[in-house]
């Protein structure tokens, strides 16, 4: 299963946004895509969950063009997070997880929650209400129910797509690694996996693959090692960047 | 250990949900019950008032007249535009994400009323046919609902998403417009007309018949069941508009649907009883605060509080000042306006 994008242009009011741009989600492979803000890569990944429609050029899902697909088919195929929500009307958290099961019966659904409570470490919120949760705990809740959307029917992970907009936002330390493992556990099992990150360093650690925005863009698109150099990074982000390799650690760390 | 705290959470989620839905159930059964009594008390109490049992076997022509001609139709009525306003009201307000939505305060129901108006000054200048004419008053009124519901919602899109005051603001300029309008076919009525348009205003169940009545509430019971199939998408909903898109909700579709629903409820009720304030905003929110906020309690729950609210508005503008009458309005808004206070103070302070 793959979401493809190509040669897509995108413009609001004759400001470029994303210019001839090109990109696919692989099953099993979490890709992260990175860049300064106002590279283009939100509205990229909302090109690729069917929000808006691209000025020229395709998204294909699947190898069907996005607009043929039914929204609820759609639904089932590929899950977004996205980066900004607010609730008014005062749900239960565990409502709010309910909203995730687009497909399959009550019983599994109880299963299922079960496992993503456990995943998402939530137990201790399923009973709150959603409006008195901090911050990051409203982000975890999504992220949670968006595990529950990907997971709806029962087990199965392959031949579907989970998109996230910086899913790590406004999460401490040890939020962040678990919203990004059990986004890699994901990809583990076969879901093709799409984050936007703007920690470089959870890019450099968890992805198997880094798309590097600039402007519109792709500047480039590889394997961590081959994506993060220290010169393309700092002509980028427009400030000096290290790359090194962490001898205790055996990984990349960047840092500027 | 962890397979210990594990399921110990197992339990923990099913017994969340079960709790929750058996509170709502209950106080379901509570609002039914409370809508029971309420059509008892309305149906025994009155200018004439009825034995406590006699009601199955009226003693005089009188009070069988007065029991079966005039009070029952006159409480169903109550009880369908009351059911109208609330589920309208709800509706509108996971429509427009928006606690203040009432189909009164943001204007549908005074366009319903515009549209409903013009058909009392100009309806005997219009030639159609006589079979239609009856119909004449509600078709417009519907349309006047819809066109401003319409409205409202294009704006909305147009200018992002409605903030609590933005939508207070509209209704202003929408119900001034629409004020206007009234004013407008007040000047050009005639004395007979001018007496049915002011009584009419205020609003009132005084002039229930089985025949209109009927007919109303079969409209009325049609679009709030159609309402009703949408209860997990207006639930979905409130997670926004793109994340109902990706958990599969039609979100234009469902938009069309909530706006043409709730306008024909809110329209054919205006066109018989007048415009009527508060309800769709009162009751919603009481039903949320006793248990909670999913559409699949609240719309059902608010149609029976808001029946027995209603019924029982009209119960004490019928009998407060008897032999006269107050309008239900003034009655329905001297609780509404407080609760609305308050409830700007809550929302002000959140």
């Amino acid at each position: 299963m793959t979401i493809c994008v190509e040669k897509a242009s995108f413009t609001i009011k004759e400001n470029k946004i994303l210019d001839d741009v090109s990109l696919s989600v692989n099953s099993g492979e979490l890709t992260s895509i990175i860049g300064p803000n106002g590279a283009g890569k939100s509205t990229l990944l909302k090109l690729m969950s069917g929000d808006v429609k691209p000025d020229a050029g395709k998204v294909y899902v699947n190898g069907e063009t996005i607009e043929s697909i039914d929204v609820k088919r759609l639904s089932i195929l590929r899950t977004v997070m996205s980066q900004q929500s607010s609730i008014i009307f005062d749900f239960y958290v565990d409502e709010i997880l309910a909203m995730g099961w687009v497909n399959g019966n009550d019983r599994q659904r109880v299963d299922v929650t079960k496992q993503v409570i456990e995943w998402c470490h939530i137990g201790h919120l399923i009973d709150r209400r959603f409006g008195t949760l901090s911050g990051g705990e409203q982000r975890l809740v999504q992220f949670a129910r968006a595990l529950l959307q990907v997971s709806s029917p029962l087990g199965l992970y392959a031949n579907r797509c989970l998109l996230l907009d910086e899913p790590t936002a406004s999460l401490d330390l040890s939020h962040e690694l678990l919203v990004i493992e059990q986004a890699k556990a994901m990809a583990r099992r076969g879901t093709g996996v799409m984050v936007v990150l703007h920690d470089l360093n959870l890019a450099a650690r968890f992805a198997d693959r880094i798309v590097l925005m600039s402007e519109g863009s792709i500047v480039l698109t590889g394997r961590p090692n081959v994506v993060l150099q220290e010169d393309l990074l700092s002509e980028v982000y427009g400030t000096p960047i290290t790359v090194e390799c962490h001898k205790s650690l055996n990984r990349l760390v960047v840092y500027s | 250990m962890v397979s210990a705290s594990f399921s110990l959470k197992k339990k923990f989620t099913t017994l969340v949900e079960v709790k929750r839905q058996r509170s709502q159930r209950l106080y379901l059964v509570c609002f039914f019950l409370v809508f029971l009594l309420v059509v008892f008390l309305s149906l025994t109490n009155g200018a004439i008032s009825i034995g406590l049992f006699d009601f199955l076997e009226p003693e005089s022509q009188l009070q069988k007249t007065v029991l079966y001609e005039i009070r029952s139709p006159r409480i169903f009525l109550a009880g369908f535009v009351g059911a109208s306003l609330s589920i309208a009201g709800a509706a509108l307000q996971g429509l427009f994400r928006n606690p203040l939505a009432d189909p009164g305060l943001i204007g549908v129901s005074s366009g319903a009323a515009l549209g409903a108006v013009a058909v009392i000054v100009f309806g005997s200048v219009l030639s159609v046919n006589e079979s239609f004419r009856p119909y004449l008053m509600p078709v417009a009124a519907i349309c006047g609902a819809i066109v401003v519901t319409s409205f409202l919602y294009s704006f909305a899109r147009r200018y992002g998403e409605f903030n609590v005051a933005t939508i207070l603001l509209l209704g202003i300029a929408i119900n001034s417009l629409a004020t206007v309008g009234i004013g407008a076919f007040q000047y050009l009525s005639d004395d007979g007309e001018l007496r049915t348009l002011t009584f009419w205003m205020m609003g009132s169940f005084s002039r229930s018949m089985w025949f209109t009545a009927l007919h109303t509430g079969t409209i009325i019971l049609m679009s709030c069941l159609w309402l009703a199939r949408d209860r997990r998408n207006l639930d979905l909903l409130q997670l926004g508009e793109h994340e109902a898109q990706h958990l599969g909700v039609s979100v234009n579709h469902l938009k069309r649907r909530i706006i043409l629903c709730s306008a024909t409820a809110v329209g054919a009720g205006v066109a018989l009883a007048g415009m009527i304030g508060f309800v769709g905003l009162v009751v919603p929110h009481l039903v949320r605060l006793l248990g909670g906020v999913s559409h699949q309690y609240v719309l059902p729950a608010s149609a029976l509080l808001g029946a027995s609210i209603m019924m029982l508005a009209d119960l004490v503008s019928r009998t407060i000042v008897v032999p006269a009458e107050l309008p239900v309005s003034l009655v329905t808004s001297a609780i509404g306006a407080p609760f609305f206070l308050w409830l700007i103070s809550r929302v002000r302070s959140s």
